[in-house]
C-alpha cells in the first residue's frame, strides 16, 4: 500500500478537519490566483483598449482623466472645448481621423454620446476589427433624432430595434430630469468587448441641441479622439498643445495614460497580495494544527507501523504527505473560488466599463499559486513529522499510551 | 530456536517479555549481548536495518491486536506487506480466507469480534512469509472459546507457513498446549551468563 495512500486514509478518517483546513487552503489559492490574473488581465485588457485611438485632445486635465472619460466613459467631463479646436486638429497633417464626441446626458445610467457616423462606420476599434449593427438596424442618420445602442447597454435598458426614449439630463440618472426631445434606436451594436458597448451614440447635433443644455454648447464638443498617420506626430502635438498652450490636453498615447494608472494603484494590488499572503500563511498554520492535534491519536499507529518495519522516515513522510494532500485537495478548490471571484469581478468590470476579462484565460498563477502552497504546506507538515519520526514504538504500542 | 519451532516463553507480569520481545524484533536495542535473527546480528544493526530486518523477517502478534482502525481487514494485511518485499492481494486473501475471513475483506476492525480482530492480525503477522513469528500474550484480550481458536489457528498458520513461533503468555492454559516452554526468569539468568543466540 502506497503512502499516499496511507495519507488519504488518514485525511478521511479525520474528515472534519480535513474539510475545514483544505477550505483554508481553498480561499487562500482563489485569492492568491484572483488578485494576479486579475490586476493583470485587467491591465492588459485597460491598456490594449483605446477604440483605435492614438490620442485625446480635450479642455486642460490630467490625460487620465480626459482618458477615462473619453475612451471608457468613466469620470466627470473636465470641460468643453470649441468647434475650432476641432476643425484645427482635424486639418493637422498628422491627423488621420478626428471624432468630436458630446457628452452631459444618459438615459437610465447609461451614457448618451454625441458623434459623428465616423465614429462607429468605417473605422477599426482594434486591429482588423469593426463596429457592425445588428441586422435590421443601421447607423443613426446625423440629422434626425436617432439612436445606436451599445450591445450591453441594449441588453441591460431592454432597448431594441425600434425601441424609444427620452434622454436625460447630467451624466447621472435622475428621474426629474428628462429632456423632451425623443429618440429612436436604429440599430444595437454587435458586442465588441470595449466601453462602447454600455454607451447610447446618438448624432453630435443631438447633444449639443438638446433642450435645457447652455447656449454655448451648440459649438462645443466634450473632446476629440484622434487618430494619426503615424506615432511620429504625437509627440509634436503633445509640444503644441501641452508645452506650448495651456488651454487644452493632449492625452498621448493612450495605453501609456492607463499604465500610469495601474501604477498610482500598485499600493492597492500590494495591499491584496499581502492579504493572499496572510491568508495563505494562516493556511499552512492550520495545516499543521490540524495535524499536530491529531499526533495523540496517531503515535500508536505509528508505532504499530514502526513494529511492522516502517522507518522513521517513512512515518515522517507519511505526514508530511497528509500536508501535501490536504493542500492539494484545497488547491483543488480554490479553483472554485478563483472562478467565482474572477466571474463576479469581470462582471463588475464589464458593467462599470464595458472592458470584457476573461474568467477561463489561463495563467501561470494558475500554476505557481498551488504549487507554492502545497510546498508551504509540506513545510507546515515538517512539524508533526518531526514528532511522528521521534516517537518511541516500544512505549506507545500499548494501549495504555 | 530451530526453523519452524514453536516455544512458548512464560513469566509473571513486569517480568520483562515484551521487552524481551522487542529486543529480538529490534524495536529497543539491547544495552549488551548479542540477539541473532536469520543469521542477521541484530544487536549490531544500525535502526534502518533492524527495521527493514523486522519487516521482511519477522511477524508480529500483539495481545491489543493493533489493527489500524481507518483501514479494511484487507488494508491491515496489505500493510503488513508493505514495509517489507510488497503487497500482494492474493496472498493476504489468502491469508484472511484461512482465518476464516473471507467474507470480511472489506470489514472495518470496529465491525468485528474481539476473536476475528485477532485472526486479522495473525494474517497480518505472516503476510511477509516471516522466519519467525512473535506472539505477545495474543489470547490476553479473548474470551475462553475466542482463545482457544486464536491459538489454534496461531500454531497451524505458523507451521503451514514454515514461520516459527515464539509465543509469550502467562496462561497455564495456553502454556500447557507447547512441548516447549521457556521460563523467562531462568532464560533471564542464563543470557546473563553466556551469549545466546536465537
Amino acid at each position: 500500500m502506497s503512502l499516499w495512500r496511507m495519507a488519504l486514509k488518514s485525511l478521511r478518517q479525520h474528515a472534519l478537519s480535513t474539510a475545514i483546513t483544505s477550505l483554508s487552503i481553498a480561499l487562500a489559492a482563489g485569492l492568491l490566483m484572483a488578485v494576479t490574473a486579475v490586476r493583470e488581465q485587467a491591465q492588459a485588457a485597460f491598456t490594449h483598449v483605446n477604440s483605435g485611438f492614438d490620442a485625446v485632445l480635450g479642455a486642460r486635465s490630467s490625460k487620465l482623466q480626459l482618458v477615462l472619460n473619453a475612451i471608457f466613459h468613466l469620470e466627470a467631463s473636465p470641460a468643453n472645448i470649441t468647434w475650432a479646436d476641432y476643425q484645427e486638429i482635424q486639418k493637422h497633417p498628422g491627423v488621420a481621423l478626428a471624432v468630436p464626441i458630446a457628452m452631459g446626458d444618459n438615459y437610465r445610467g447609461y451614457r448618451v454620446v454625441g458623434t459623428i457616423p465616423e465614429m462607429l462606420a468605417g473605422h477599426e476599434y482594434a486591429p482588423g476589427r469593426h463596429y457592425a449593427v445588428r441586422p435590421p438596424g443601421r447607423l443613426f442618420d446625423p440629422t434626425l433624432r436617432e439612436a445606436v445602442v451599445g450591445s450591453f447597454a441594449a441588453r441591460k435598458l431592454g432597448l431594441t430595434y425600434g425601441s424609444r426614449f427620452h434622454p436625460y439630463h447630467g451624466l447621472n440618472f435622475a428621474e426629474e430630469h428628462q429632456h423632451e426631445e425623443e429618440y429612436v434606436v436604429v440599430g444595437v451594436l454587435e458586442p465588441s468587448n470595449t466601453p462602447a458597448d454600455k454607451v447610447i451614440w446618438i448624432p453630435l447635433e443631438g447633444v449639443q441641441q438638446m433642450g435645457g443644455h447652455a447656449t454655448n454648447a451648440a459649438t462645443e464638443v466634450s473632446a476629440v479622439l484622434v487618430r494619426l498617420n503615424g506615432p511620429t506626430f504625437g509627440p509634436a502635438l503633445d509640444q503644441l498643445y501641452n508645452k506650448k498652450g495651456t488651454r487644452l490636453t493632449w492625452a498621448w498615447p493612450i495605453g501609456a495614460t492607463i499604465v500610469d494608472l495601474f501604477n498610482r494603484i500598485t499600493w492597492f494590488d500590494r495591499v491584496l497580495a499581502l492579504v493572499a499572503g496572510l491568508v495563505a500563511i494562516v493556511a499552512a498554520a492550520s495545516v499543521t494544527a490540524s495535524i499536530y492535534n491529531s499526533m495523540n491519536e496517531r503515535r500508536r499507529q505509528i508505532a504499530i507501523l514502526r513494529a511492522l518495519g516502517a522507518r522513521r522516515r517513512t512515518v515522517a513522510s507519511w505526514i508530511v504527505l497528509e500536508a501535501v494532500a490536504i493542500a492539494a485537495l484545497g488547491c483543488a478548490a480554490g479553483f472554485a473560488v478563483y472562478g467565482a471571484i474572477l466571474l463576479s469581478t469581470a462582471a463588475v468590470l464589464q458593467a462599470q466599463t464595458g472592458v470584457v476579462l476573461d474568467p477561463w484565460a489561463l495563467h501561470p498563477v494558475m500554476g505557481w499559486a498551488p504549487l507554492s502552497l502545497i510546498g508551504l504546506s509540506a513545510l507546515a507538515g515538517l512539524v508533526p513529522a518531526v514528532k511522528a519520526y521521534r516517537t518511541d514504538v516500544a512505549e506507545n504500542l500499548a494501549p495504555s499510551h | 530456536m530451530a526453523d519452524k519451532a514453536q516455544v512458548a516463553l512464560s513469566g509473571a507480569s513486569g517480568l520483562g517479555k515484551t521487552t524481551f520481545l522487542h529486543l529480538i524484533a529490534g524495536i529497543l536495542k539491547a544495552d549488551s549481548g548479542v540477539i541473532r535473527l536469520d543469521g542477521q546480528e541484530v544487536t549490531a544493526l544500525a535502526e534502518p536495518e533492524r527495521d527493514r530486518l523486522r519487516a521482511g523477517t519477522l511477524g508480529y502478534i500483539f495481545q491489543t491486536f493493533n489493527l489500524l482502525p481507518a483501514f479494511t481487514c484487507l488494508e491491515n494485511v496489505l500493510l503488513g506487506m508493505t514495509f517489507g518485499p510488497g503487497a500482494d492481494r492474493g496472498r493476504a486473501e489468502a491469508l484472511l480466507q484461512r482465518m476464516g475471513l473471507g467474507d470480511r475483506l472489506r470489514h472495518y476492525p470496529r465491525q468485528l469480534s474481539s476473536g476475528q480482530q485477532q485472526r486479522v492480525a495473525v494474517a497480518r503477522a505472516l503476510a511477509n512469509r516471516p522466519k519467525l513469528v512473535l506472539a505477545d500474550e495474543p489470547t490476553g484480550n479473548l474470551d475462553a472459546a475466542s482463545s482457544g481458536e486464536a491459538l489454534r489457528l496461531i500454531r497451524e498458520t505458523c507451521a503451514e507457513n514454515q514461520a516459527a513461533l515464539l509465543l509469550v503468555s502467562h496462561d497455564r492454559d495456553v502454556l500447557g498446549q507447547f512441548s516447549t516452554v521457556l521460563e523467562l526468569a531462568k532464560l533471564n539468568r542464563a543470557v546473563s551468563l553466556e551469549e545466546s543466540s536465537l
